[in-house]
């Protein structure tokens, strides 16, 4: 599905943004990609879509080079950037300038995905909120049935039970062909969504694991008191307690990942967390 | 060439999509084309009546050349432009067809089909707006505005030149496109006309004349040289291959594009 290889970018010349990163993302799930502002997540997606080219290093995406922006790997990625200018047009009228271009795209499904985002169809998407741009352009991205739905900041712009719709219609829509790359740093807003977990830091993925990975090795708890044992890697205070996240040595079953503080836990504690997951 | 490369049905999608996405920038181009021409056409018949004079007879075929180059160059330059300005980049580079089809499609709207709509728009511009003099004035002023081929195909290959060149500026200048460009072309002009003058001093001293002024003159042999070699086949040949410079180099400018 996604393959990067030894890839080194750079705005400029000699301030590289990535130096010799490596992934490996193979398909049928949704890929959360956190990492802290000016990591380079937009910046990877634009890699991945073909927007940005390496300079060094590789990218095969379906099997495609994206930089060469070839007709078959378009038709199977759709990527909803950040900020994104729409058209003047009604929806109607962005379906049929826009549709054809998508062999696999499902006009009963848009129709579907346009009424569960509560959008108002006779309305010109000019004259729409951001948010409910976003949910237009996000039932086009599913509808399209591309094979790579890459969406960055997805759930800027969104009210609160917009993000729930979202969550919801994402974990509806995957399936074992298609991949979700959601990039975000509000880890909350699509927490038991996203399955595996990248965390990009200082140009390299410093953290590749899938939730239940996670699960076996980790332990996240809320307690009101913190005993400092070997077993506890990293803790937070919260309003009555503190956050903790500790090694699961196996005492523990079930429970949430917080995401939150695993993304805190990984950034301050990268080599502790290279260890624990290195472990057989 | 297989459908991968190129698919005139993809093609067809594309000029579709422009058309329904450039329709406001036509209408506009449409209205301003019409006043610009009614306030010179207007001056002109006064200047022609008040002196008693024909004014300028040619006025419709000066004036079509100069609209479709102006207002050609605006559209052209602004065609890539556009579409690639910041966020807009990436649908545009991302929606599924290739390179090609798309610098197709900016050249098909641009370039042929903006010479093709200028020519009709203007014709029946001309015609009814001559009409209309004649009944009010009791004569024909103007030489009436015809499809004379040898005015056409002057027009349509000086014309090509100009969407080339503004649609690679549009490529390479996604703010302010038209002025840019013009700029960049306005420096190389000096750029070459310096190293031309400086060649022309040093090389082809004894072909220059510097009697009676302090500017050197060629002498006439000279002139007649260079006359003839830029009026015959070579300005011919320049004109016809510039565009296709032009193109090739701004084709490959887009697929390098990023966004």
């Amino acid at each position: 599905m996604i393959r990067i290889h030894q890839l080194s970018f750079g705005y400029k010349k000699k301030q590289r943004l990535f130096e010799q990163l490596m992934l490996k993302a193979p398909e049928g799930n949704i890929y959360g990609l956190l990492g802290k502002n000016g990591a380079g997540k937009t910046t990877l997606l634009k890699l991945i879509t073909g927007l940005l080219h390496p300079k060094e290093g590789s990218i095969e995406v379906l099997g495609a080079d994206p930089a060469k922006r070839q007709v078959n790997f378009l038709q199977d990625i759709f990527y909803i950037p950040e900020e994104f200018a729409t058209p003047s047009l009604s929806l109607a009228q962005f379906e049929k300038a826009y549709s054809p271009f998508y062999p696999k795209f499902d006009p009963d499904q848009f129709q579907t995905y346009l009424k569960e985002f509560n959008i108002p169809v006779e309305q010109n998407m000019d004259k729409m909120s951001f948010g409910q741009k976003k949910k237009v352009m996000l039932s086009f991205g599913l509808a399209s049935n591309s094979r790579l739905l890459i969406l960055d900041e997805p759930t800027n712009g969104l009210d609160i039970p917009s993000k729930g719709q979202l969550r919801r219609v994402l974990a509806n829509s995957i399936s074992p062909e298609r991949t979700f790359f959601i990039s975000t740093h509000q880890v909350r807003d699509i927490s038991n969504l996203i399955d595996p977990v990248i965390i990009l830091d200082s140009g390299k993925v410093i953290f590749h694991e899938t939730i239940e990975n996670i699960m076996s090795k980790l332990y996240f708890s809320l307690d009101s008191q913190v005993e400092k044992t070997s077993e506890v890697i990293h803790y937070e205070r919260l309003p009555g307690g503190y956050s903790v996240v500790s090694k699961n040595s196996g005492n523990h079953m079930g429970g949430e990942v917080d995401l939150e503080i695993l993304f805190n836990a990984v950034l301050a504690n990268s080599q502790t967390f290279t260890e624990i997951f290195s472990e057989a | 060439m297989n459908r991968q490369s190129f698919s005139p049905n993809r093609l067809w999608l594309l000029l579709q999509r422009e058309i329904i996405h450039k329709r406001k920038m036509f209408l506009t181009a449409t209205a301003v084309i019409t006043v610009v021409f009614l306030l010179s056409y207007l001056s002109n018949i006064n200047e022609a009546l008040s002196s008693s004079r024909d004014g300028n007879m040619f006025f419709h075929q000066t004036f079509f050349q100069l609209l479709l180059g102006i207002s050609g160059a605006i559209i052209s330059g602004k065609f890539f432009a556009d579409q690639l300005i910041k966020e807009k980049g990436y649908s545009y580079l991302l929606l599924p067809s290739t390179n090609l089809e798309k610098y197709v499609s900016g050249v098909l709207i641009t370039g042929i089909g903006y010479t093709i709509f200028t020519l009709i728009f203007y014709y029946i511009l001309a015609n009814v707006s001559d009409a209309i003099t004649n009944v009010l004035v009791g004569r024909q002023i103007f030489e009436p505005f015809t499809f004379d081929p040898n005015l056409v195909w002057n027009s349509f290959r000086v014309y090509m030149n100009i969407n080339a060149l503004f649609l690679l500026g549009g490529l390479i200048y996604h703010k302010n496109p038209v002025i840019k460009t013009i700029a960049v072309c306005f420096g190389i002009f000096v750029g070459l006309t310096l190293v031309f003058g400086l060649t022309m001093k040093l090389v082809f001293w004894e072909y220059i004349g510097w009697e009676d002024s302090y500017i050197p003159q060629p002498t006439q042999a000279f002139k007649d040289r260079m006359e003839n070699l830029f009026n015959g086949d070579l300005l011919d040949i320049g004109l016809l291959l510039g565009p296709v410079f032009l193109w090739v180099t701004g084709f490959f400018r887009l697929k390098e594009q990023e966004a």
